[in-house]
Parts: structure tokens; sequence; C-alpha cells
């Protein structure tokens, strides 16, 4: 497990493509979610309500919420700023352990 | 035959309750510190010096090591699949229950495939200590970055909707 001779290539993930993935998925998602919902709540239960104002504004900002988090919390996970950006690499030689 | 179901379960929903939360804490948390404190500094460190030949080795161990301690999340989630249908139906549960449709979608849409593609990447053709002891480096690079992908893409969704799927459960709203 400690070989090196691994097969390198860069990593395809960069901040515009973060970008775009946390701006289309809570769009994407939380319209299927409600739409799910008013298949549910509508269309077999018969109530109205989940047509109303009410869980649309909720279907916004939860979209809202969402790409306001995701995006800074992806580029913090990826090293790109935040968190550990202090760091410092010393070298040394250790043994591995694994399991039999 | 769901009526008969119900009958039988009815008494047991508590029990069943019981053993559903146990297994949602162990999907939820069993692997929170090793993420958080093993597999995340050393993931950052190699995305910061990706040639870097003494991290590399670490990374691919961690990531290995992580594989196998995501067998009790592994393990927990089909559970949870199992007890969640059964409290349903012991609760006589319908649709009229928003709260529980919401959640419910929520964990079909998301985290069951979530967790499939998890079982991949962690166990079948995605496990790096398989992919190393087959040879084929070309595949273990491959599938170190599908997994470092997976986890940017799944740890804001995890959080977000998974306390939210909590939040339904717990105060069940509307």
């Amino acid at each position: 497990m400690t070989d090196t001779n691994t097969s390198h290539r860069s990593f395809s993930g960069n901040p515009a493509r973060y970008r775009r993935i946390t701006l289309v998925f809570p769009l994407v998602f939380n319209l299927v979610l409600y739409l799910g919902m008013v298949a549910i709540i509508w269309g077999v239960q018969g109530e109205d309500w989940i047509l109303g104002w009410k869980p649309l504004l909720s279907l916004v900002l939860m979209s809202a919420f969402y790409i306001r988090v995701a995006y800074p919390w992806i580029m913090g996970l990826d090293a790109r700023f935040g968190k550990g950006s202090g760091w410092k690499l010393e070298s040394q030689s250790i043994k591995l352990p694994e399991r039999r | 035959m769901l009526n008969s179901l119900q009958t039988v379960l009815a008494p047991w929903y508590l029990q069943i309750k019981f053993v559903h939360l146990f297994f949602v804490g162990i999907w939820m948390f069993s692997t929170s510190v090793a993420y958080v404190y093993y597999l995340l500094p050393v993931m950052k460190a190699w995305r910061r010096n990706p040639e870097d030949t003494e991290i590399i080795p670490l990374r691919n161990w961690v990531m290995a090591r992580f594989d196998e301690g995501a067998v009790y999340e592994h393990v927990a989630f089909p559970m949870i699949l199992i007890t969640g249908p059964l409290l349903y139906i012991a609760g006589g549960w319908t649709t009229a229950a928003a709260w529980l449709d919401l959640k419910i979608l929520i964990i079909l849409l998301l985290f069951v495939p979530m967790e499939i593609y998890d079982f991949y990447l962690s166990h079948f053709g995605g496990n790096k200590h398989k992919l190393i002891a087959a040879g084929d480096m070309a595949g273990h690079e491959q599938h170190i970055h599908l997994h470092w992908w997976f986890f940017l893409l799944t740890t804001p969704a995890v959080m977000i909707y998974g306390v939210l799927v909590m939040f339904l459960a717990v105060t069940k709203p509307f």
C-alpha cells in the first residue's frame, strides 16, 4: 500500500467546476423534491397547501442557503482556502501498518 | 397483508425505533473522526503538493484504511433501510404525514444513490486495496480521484440534508 509507483495524473476538480455544481445541484435537487411533494400531497392526498407560497419560499431559501454554504465548503475541503492553510510539511520516514 | 403485518409489528414500534436510531447514529457518525482528523489533513496536503512522493503513499494508505473503516457505515445503512419501512408499517403511517414524505424523498433520491456509489468505491470495483493488490496502479489512481470527488460533493449534501432529515424526524413540523 505504501508503494509510490502510482500512476500520476492531475485531479480534475477546480473552482469553476465546484461553482457550477454547487449552483446546479441544489436548484435541480430541490425542484425534484418539490415536484415529488406536489405529486404526493396534491396528487395523492388531494391537499393544495403544497401549491401555496410557503413551500415555494422554502424551496428558494433552501437552494439559496445551499449555494451560499456549499461552494466555500468544497473549496475548503479541497485545500483552496480555509483551515489547514498554515500547516507545514516535515519530511519523515515512517512505516505504515497494514492488515494482512 | 399490510394490516396483518401492522398488527404483528405495532407492539414492537418503540423497539424497532430504537434499532433504527441506533443504526442511524452509526451511519451518520461512525466515520466522522477518521474523516475530519485523519483523511482530510492528508488529502489537503496531497491537493497542495500533488507530486510529493512522501505524501502519495500516506494518501494511498489513509484512503485504503478509510475504505475498510466505512464497513460500519455500510452495515448500518441497509439496517436503516430495513427498519425504516418496518416503522412505517408498524406506526400506521401514510402519505398524509408530509414531513415523512419529504424525509423519504430525500433518502430515496439522495442518500440511497450516494450510498450505492460509496459501496462501489469502498468495497467493490473502487476498493483501493484490491486495486493495488491487482497491480492496477492507473485504476487505483483513478479511483482515488473519484473517491475524492465523491467526498467533495457529498460532504455539504450529507451535512445539510442529513441534518434536515433528523430535524424532520424529531420535530415532525408539518
